[in-house]
């Protein structure tokens, strides 16, 4: 009996992509001064799946490389060679190449991949290196040694002038003598941006060591501080050390902890960090987990320890049996509210137990609402995990230093929402790593830590998701964007708040940066950031403090098959416009109607002039009332543009289940989408980005 | 016959079942594995800017459902709405739509040999439409060709880059 293989292959190929995804993951949080075996063992696991898997489907491509990256890390998790930068970009680079195999075997091409063949080249290339007892001495088997020594101090400071080059290196020689010094980083001498960072064993304290450093440096752009370990709920930096860590184990690690100090040290209170307190506890009530340091880490262990858990509960649906359960429990709802109204006519004494039973259904039926939502919820890491890996090669890029600490993973939002979050919020992270957070040698000049900080935090907010991505950057230029805002001809004036500054850019075609590089500066971005926000009914705010840094603040519905609508009449039909999109809503008075040569009508709120759009007018319906002071005026945002909305009046606020009008039908002009209301009609919801656009054009046709 | 109804004709083996019903005084019939089901009519939700055969849409256990009325669109018959008002509810490929039509007769079967090809001439049905003309008895049975009728420009029912090219 022969058995077709190629049935199974869909679910090896889902398997691959998953493995991928974690081995990517795992590398990046390696760390590489001391690789936790565990983490290396897991990836070895991982390599070695994939590897299983394209063997029995006769994959021989993957096969190959896999097999050689399994060999690399064998040898990595055995202690005999050592984890080191190169070593990493190759690894990541073979996932990738790996996916590229892999997305080959699923479109049944068979490709000739020249990458593959030389990051096999490379992988070879570590397989051939010395074994570990040969190399000389690094941090990881100096632990004994480094115990020997009161304090561990990282030095971070801006390289002296070219002439002072020598003496900095005859100083470092000297401290070699008087403990384990550790160059991280050797600046180029010609380039000025680039700065020294430094990790000494020593049981020298960090005012002798600042001594002798400003014999070439300037004092102001030394920093000095304690590298924290453990659990490092005890923040240490210059003055306040006490030799906690004679015995301290482990390797030198970057610590959120310091980032913290810092900030606090500096008195700035920054919107930046403004998580990082509920991070921090958490952090420190974890007594038992290992040595790991920066809460993203801890965060990231936990997450993994329930991941595992709930893995073998868990069971792989099909997204359409999911939408079918939804619609039929949507239908559900409607079914039970119409019995309920009917209930409601009918004489109380009579349906007392009817009532009861109605009121259970009622319960039952939100309950299997929400539960069958759940479902299709999914938790935010799948979006945030893509981020360590970019900011990462960004950063490599830019020549900037960035740690990426990531808050709430487990916030779970409708999957369909992850999917459309993923271009916004990769904006946004580029957006903060170039425009926020500053070289490292210009952060060490302002008193700050080299290494910037981008925090992405997730959460849930009264009913809706709120994402945040903070840095600890330069801040927006309120002077510079009112500038550029003047040049591109908007209305500006100096009293306007900073929230209405930051509004700008938003605007199409808006770039403060200088010069144009292929990460940003084009203005492309910040305009489709926001559209697509609104698009998922959701709204975008910043708040920035020059110097101090930027959080742009996120808030989602928690699902896209609900929206938060206002509904109102014209003529006999229902209208729904998404709440994200109205400002507000009013009567106007006659005086404040006003029409442009005879056609156009304006109205004034509050000593501003917004266009007049009838909505009967655009939909073709007789209306009950026919004059803007008879209705009501709903002000509309979007695209940067604003409308006034005249309805006949306005009937409620609901959350509606949105229903797709081109399943069966077709797009329709100022139509986004349809709802079923409580007695089972439809009612459409206006596509607000169409009114506006329509206005715009229509304004501009007639001069 | 034409190749459609060869189509239809294949796939069965002999003889095949329609649905007929009337719009005005001619009697139409349809491939009875087009349709869903047949249900009154319910008020519609008017969309704007749409032809006026297109009534609107309804809500079908959840689906966003358009009804075209075929006697506005074929200038047959009285389009007025009551409780005996008709719609017959197609399921064309995924796509469910509802059509109001005078009144559902019953479901005749049809062998090839019973149909015959529909002569060209100025109608208000194109023949493009019409798998050809049924008889049974002294009946005469238009048999429409649902799929490529409703799919077509004309019916303004899917996106203009989704439309059959004909």
């Amino acid at each position: 009996m022969t058995i077709d293989l190629s049935v199974f292959h869909a679910v090896f190929f889902e398997e691959v992509t998953e493995h991928l995804a974690e081995i990517e993951q795992l590398i990046i949080n390696l760390n590489i001064e001391a690789p936790n075996p565990d983490t290396l063992n897991a990836i070895f696991r991982a390599a070695h799946s994939i590897k299983g898997g394209s063997g029995t489907f006769g994959f021989n491509d993957m096969t190959e490389l896999t097999h050689i990256l399994e060999s690399v890390l064998d040898r990595l998790r055995n202690s005999e060679i050592l984890l080191t930068h190169e070593m990493i970009d190759v690894f990541l680079s073979a996932a990738d190449v790996i996916n590229d195999q892999l997305n080959a075997h699923r479109n049944n091409q068979i490709i000739e991949n020249n990458n593959a063949k030389a990051i096999i080249a490379r992988l070879q290339k570590f397989m051939e290196e010395l074994p570990n007892e040969l190399l000389p001495t690094v941090p990881i088997n100096n632990t004994t040694d480094q115990a020997n020594f009161a304090y561990q101090w990282r030095l971070n400071f801006v390289p002296a002038a070219i002439n002072e080059a020598a003496g900095i290196n005859s100083l470092l020689d000297e401290w070699g003598q008087r403990g384990i010094l550790n160059i991280k980083h050797r600046p180029n001498p010609s380039d000025p941006d680039q700065i020294w960072e430094i990790h000494f064993f020593t049981n020298e304290t960090s005012e002798d060591l600042r001594e002798d450093l400003t014999f070439y440096v300037d004092s102001q752009h030394i920093q000095i501080e304690q590298i924290a370990h453990e659990e490092s709920s005890i923040i240490n930096n210059d003055n306040n050390s006490f030799g906690f860590f004679d015995n301290a184990p482990g390797a030198p690690q970057t610590s959120l902890a310091n980032f913290a100090s810092q900030a606090a040290n500096t008195n700035n209170i920054s919107p930046a960090i403004t998580k990082i307190d509920e991070a921090y506890g958490f952090f420190t009530n974890a007594p038992g987990a290992p040595a790991e340091v920066n809460v993203k880490k801890t965060d990231e262990a936990i997450n993994q320890v329930n991941n595992r858990k709930s893995e073998g509960s868990s069971i792989r649906v099909s997204v359409e049996k999911v939408d079918q359960i939804m619609n039929l429990v949507g239908e559900l709802v409607i079914a039970q509210s119409m019995l309920a109204q009917v209930a409601s006519q009918i004489d109380p004494n009579w349906t007392a137990r009817m009532q009861a039973g109605l009121d259970q259904l009622a319960r039952n039926t939100r309950n299997l609402q929400e539960s069958v939502m759940s479902i299709r919820m999914m938790p935010i890491s799948v979006v945030f995990s893509r981020f360590p890996r970019l900011v990462r090669d960004l950063a490599a890029k830019l020549e900037k230093r960035v740690e990426l600490i990531t808050v709430g993973e487990g916030t779970e939002l409708d999957k369909g929402l992850t999917e459309k979050l993923i271009d916004p919020l990769t904006h946004l992270v580029r957006n903060s790593l170039d425009h926020g957070i500053e070289l490292p040698a210009t952060r060490v000049k302002l008193g700050k830590e080299p290494v910037g900080h981008i925090i992405i935090s997730a959460s849930h907010q009264s009913g809706n998701v709120v994402i945040e991505v903070s840095d600890d950057g330069a801040g927006l230029n309120r002077e510079l964007i009112i500038a550029k805002a003047r040049e591109r001809g908007f209305t500006v004036n100096e009293g306007m708040s900073d929230q209405e500054v930051w509004q700008f850019i938003f605007s199409p075609g808006f770039s403060t940066a200088e010069q144009v590089t292929d990460v940003s500066g084009r203005g492309v971005g910040m305009d489709v950031v926001r559209r697509n926000i609104q698009e998922m009914g959701g709204t975008i705010d910043i708040t920035s403090m020059p110097g101090i840094g930027s959080t742009f603040t996120v808030r989602l519905p928690l699902t896209l098959a609900i929206l938060d609508g206002l509904s109102v009449a014209v003529g006999n039909q229902i209208f729904i416009i998404s709440l994200s999109y109205i400002m507000e809503s009013m009567r106007p008075l006659a005086k404040d109607i006003r029409t442009i040569s005879s056609k156009g009508q304006v109205v004034q709120v509050r000593g501003e002039y917004l266009p007049v759009l009838a909505l009967y007018e655009v939909l073709g319906i007789t209306p009950t009332v026919s004059t803007p002071e008879e209705g009501i005026l709903v002000l509309l945002e979007a695209e940067n543009r604003r409308v006034a909305l005249f309805v006949d009046q306005l009937v409620g606020q609901h959350q509606v289940v949105i229903k797709s009008l081109e399943s069966n039908f077709r797009r329709v002009d100022g139509i986004s989408g349809a709802t079923i209301m409580g007695d089972g009609r439809v009612a459409l919801i206006l596509d607000v980005g169409y009114l506006v656009r329509r206005t715009a054009r229509a304004s501009s046709s007639n001069f | 016959m034409n190749a459609q109804a060869m189509q239809i004709f294949e796939a069965t083996n002999g003889a095949h079942e329609f649905l007929t019903f009337t719009l005005g005084n001619e009697e139409y019939a349809v491939d009875i594995l087009k349709v869903q089901e047949i249900r009154g009519y319910d008020p519609v939700t008017p969309i704007a800017n749409t032809p006026p055969f297109i009534k609107g849409v309804v809500n079908l256990r959840g689906a966003i459902v358009p009804i075209v009325d075929l006697r506005i669109k074929f200038k047959l018959g009285n389009a007025d709405y009551h409780e005996r008002t008709v719609v017959i509810v197609l399921n064309l490929a995924g796509r469910i739509v509802g059509v109001v039509v005078d009144g559902v007769s019953d479901v005749v079967s049809l062998s090839p040999e019973q149909i015959k090809p529909a002569p060209e001439f100025s109608n208000a049905l194109d023949t493009q439409y019409l798998l050809g003309l049924g008889t049974i008895e002294n009946r005469m049975l238009i048999l429409i060709a649902i799929e490529r009728l409703m799919t077509s420009r004309d019916m303004a029912l899917i996106d203009e880059n989704n439309v059959t090219r004909h």
